[in-house]
């Protein structure tokens, strides 16, 4: 039983580490947590939803839709949001982005109403025995998706000019810029880049249930936030790590205790390591004022 | 480090707070904007044109028409209003139009607590029909019996509301009765080996009380019961794997409408096909949430869906195309009869809110088109339920 419940959560983990690397990447290069990351995710699989559902197109195109509204989405409110206000305290901008996701939350269900919807893609499901275990086509789609996506994450910010200039504007915003790095283009293609991961982790989970709603967005995004926390603020393989242990460590949980324990353990989590570790598992130590 | 530390830490606190906030603000959001535009349908609703507030009867429904169980909350309260609607249409009532204002507790306790202190507030409001789930319907009566205003609840099925207050009135059945039914269908199938999932709530606990005794009854220990939190557990593949790895042929469930399509498909996404029966199962959403995951589902309802009485039939007709919808279910049936009561009192002459309650009270049967009904010394009644089964994407009567 427990293999069965490492394979739920590893699914699950491996769609809040998608989110988790959003958070991480724009903390990365602005220094503050994009409360609003988890609405955009939302947003994306709304939008999928529409495509594929109402107007009846194809799933692919589906997917596509949704990404791209996301990606535009996350640079226009960074543009609109945080732009203008890069220079102030962090805290303004924490809470501009809180205001962001109370806009999203409640705009989505202006549109489409606050019941759940019936997501109609990758509902042809088939089970395969593994031994003892059961995985089927939805979670080996999930783990086949993000793995891909996070490999080619890696590539490139370790082996593309795009990746190098995040990461110099990461370890410090003026000198890249007097080395010639456009700063402001950059933050635009770390923000279209996190919301695209944010929109795939938005769409993977209403796939995963089978059903959307508005407050997706919050659900996955205090567990995506726990990620980052627990893997490290600022470090991609955290975001990464830290998105697979909380999504196993919730369904041994679940497992151990009872079902409800589950929910809460992402932030009996997220408190043990601000206690013990608070740079997390593979922050660096060192960070720039 | 000290200063990342500190950053995290104070993002950390942020980050719960927001959470906390989110729970409880994100549905709020929704009703602002359901509550303008319920206030710009309940204005139609007082179908007399320039009425002034002495010259109507006030009903309040405070029902869930946002939220988790939104669905139920508007079905009820678009019964109501045809109910008053008729009236109206015929003149009103000793020449004073009856006038329907919404309250919107969004399927949370806290809101329904507000929302009942609000109707307290107003002399103007004779009777509420409220609230949609039992937790809220428990925490309004705590505020209409000190306040001496009737209620009537349409979906409320907890056993804690037969002993809630003297103005506390229940046209649905309790969960002493319909949990009672499930279980039969369980044990009459002959399973053995059961689970079961509810809803954390005074709905779900109070089903799974009395589903644990009636098991025993019969001999049955129940190898795994699990709770959720309503509105929040999307995940139940936990619970499921724990169902699946002990044994588990036959689940009770305590669910809404919107989560039991989940609970169906994660299990069979686990290649975990259990005999499933649920208070929950009576509803179209399950229908198109679940498609063909909703297969062989089991449930109880008022009449077999094939097969429906003559005067149920019509009003379905008739809610369809007044609201446009594809098909109703139960607590439209529930809603309807409590409007029909209500303008029977006001008919009678019971015109104040002691009045009302003493009618509903005074033991008079009512002639309705689930049958003859009486409000028991406790406030409630007893409808039939006939199981039924989901079979080809319909709902069919069953036998067993």
């Amino acid at each position: 039983m427990y293999l069965q419940q490492i394979v739920n959560g590893l699914t699950l983990g491996a769609i809040y580490a998608l989110l988790a690397l959003g958070y991480s990447m724009i903390f990365g290069v602005l220094y503050f947590i994009n409360f609003a990351h988890g609405d955009i995710a939302m947003v994306g699989g709304y939008v999928t939803w529409f495509v594929a559902a109402s107007l009846k197109m194809n799933f692919v195109l589906a997917i596509f839709a949704g990404i791209i509204v996301s990606t535009l989405l996350g640079v226009a409110i960074e543009f609109i949001g945080y732009r203008p206000i890069r220079r102030a305290p962090k805290l303004s901008a924490v809470i501009v982005s809180m205001g962001f996701s109370f806009v999203l939350s409640t705009s989505v269900q202006l549109i489409w109403g606050t019941r759940s919807l019936s997501m109609p893609i990758f509902t042809n499901v088939k089970t395969f025995n593994i031994g003892s275990i059961i995985i089927n086509s939805k979670q080996i789609w999930i783990l086949v998706i993000a793995t891909v996506i996070m490999v080619l994450l890696t590539l490139l910010i370790n082996k593309t000019k795009l990746g190098m200039a995040m990461r110099a504007v990461a370890l410090d915003q003026s000198t890249s810029a007097l080395m010639g790095v456009n700063v402001n283009r950059t933050i635009s293609a770390t923000f279209a880049i996190g919301s695209a991961l944010g929109a795939m982790s938005g769409i993977m989970m209403a796939a995963y249930y089978g059903v959307i709603y508005s407050t997706l967005g919050g659900l996955i995004g205090t567990k995506g936030f726990a990620a980052v926390v627990l893997g490290g603020a600022g470090s991609i393989p955290g975001a990464m790590l830290g998105g697979m242990l909380i999504g196993i460590i919730e369904s041994i949980a679940g497992t151990v205790f009872n079902a409800q324990v589950k929910d809460a353990v992402a932030f009996v989590v997220l408190i043990l390591v601000l206690l013990f570790k608070p740079s997390g598992i593979l922050g660096k130590d060192v960070m720039k004022d | 480090m000290k200063k990342t530390s500190r950053i995290i830490a104070i993002l950390a606190m942020l980050a719960i707070l927001f959470t906390m906030a989110a729970c409880g603000s994100e549905p709020a959001a929704a009703s602002s904007s359901a509550g303008s535009s319920s206030a710009s349908s309940s204005s139609s609703s007082a179908s007399a044109p320039a009425a002034t507030e002495a010259d109507t009867y006030k009903i309040a429904v405070a029902l869930a028409l946002t939220g988790g169980s939104a669905e139920q909350g508007n079905e009820v309260r678009n019964a109501v209003k045809l109910a008053i609607d008729d009236v109206n249409a015929a003149g009103g009532i000793n020449g004073k139009m009856v006038e329907l204002v919404d309250y919107d507790d969004q399927a949370d306790p806290k809101q329904a607590a507000t929302v009942a202190n609000a109707i307290a507030a107003d002399e103007s409001i004779l009777a509420v029909v409220g609230h949609t789930n039992s937790s809220c319907t428990l925490a309004g009566a705590a505020i209409y019996n000190p306040a001496g205003i009737p209620q009537i609840t349409c979906t409320s099925s907890s056993p804690k509301i037969t002993d809630a207050g003297e103005y506390t009135f229940r046209l649905w059945n309790s969960d002493a009765y319909t949990a009672q039914v499930h279980v039969e269908t369980i044990i009459n199938k002959g399973y053995k080996n059961v689970g079961m999932i509810y809803e954390n709530n005074d709905y779900g606990l109070g089903a799974y009380n009395v589903a644990v005794e009636k098991f025993k009854e019969a001999g049955i220990d129940i190898l795994v019961a699990e709770s959720y939190l309503l509105g929040e557990t999307k995940d139940f593949t936990t619970i499921l794997t724990k169902m699946k790895s002990a044994g588990v042929e036959a689940i009770f469930a305590v669910s809404d409408e919107t989560e039991l399509p989940m609970i169906m498909t994660q299990a069979h996404s686990l290649g975990f096909y259990p005999f499933v029966t649920s208070t929950g199962a009576y509803s179209t959403t399950v229908l198109t949430l679940g498609g063909a995951e909703v297969e062989g589902l089991y449930g109880a309802t008022f009449f077999d869906p094939n097969n429906l009485p003559e005067g149920v039939a019509a009003f379905y007709d008739r809610f369809m195309e007044t609201y446009g919808v594809d098909a109703v279910v139960s607590p439209a049936v529930s809603g309807y009869i409590s409007g029909c009561i209500l303008m029977d009192a006001l008919k009678s002459g019971a015109t104040t809110r002691d009045q009302i309650r003493d009618y509903l009270d005074s033991g008079l049967t009512f002639d309705t088109m689930v049958g003859t009904l009486q409000f028991d010394e406790n406030g409630d009644v007893t409808i039939p339920l006939t199981r039924m089964v989901i079979k080809d994407g319909a709902f069919v009567g069953t036998p067993d």
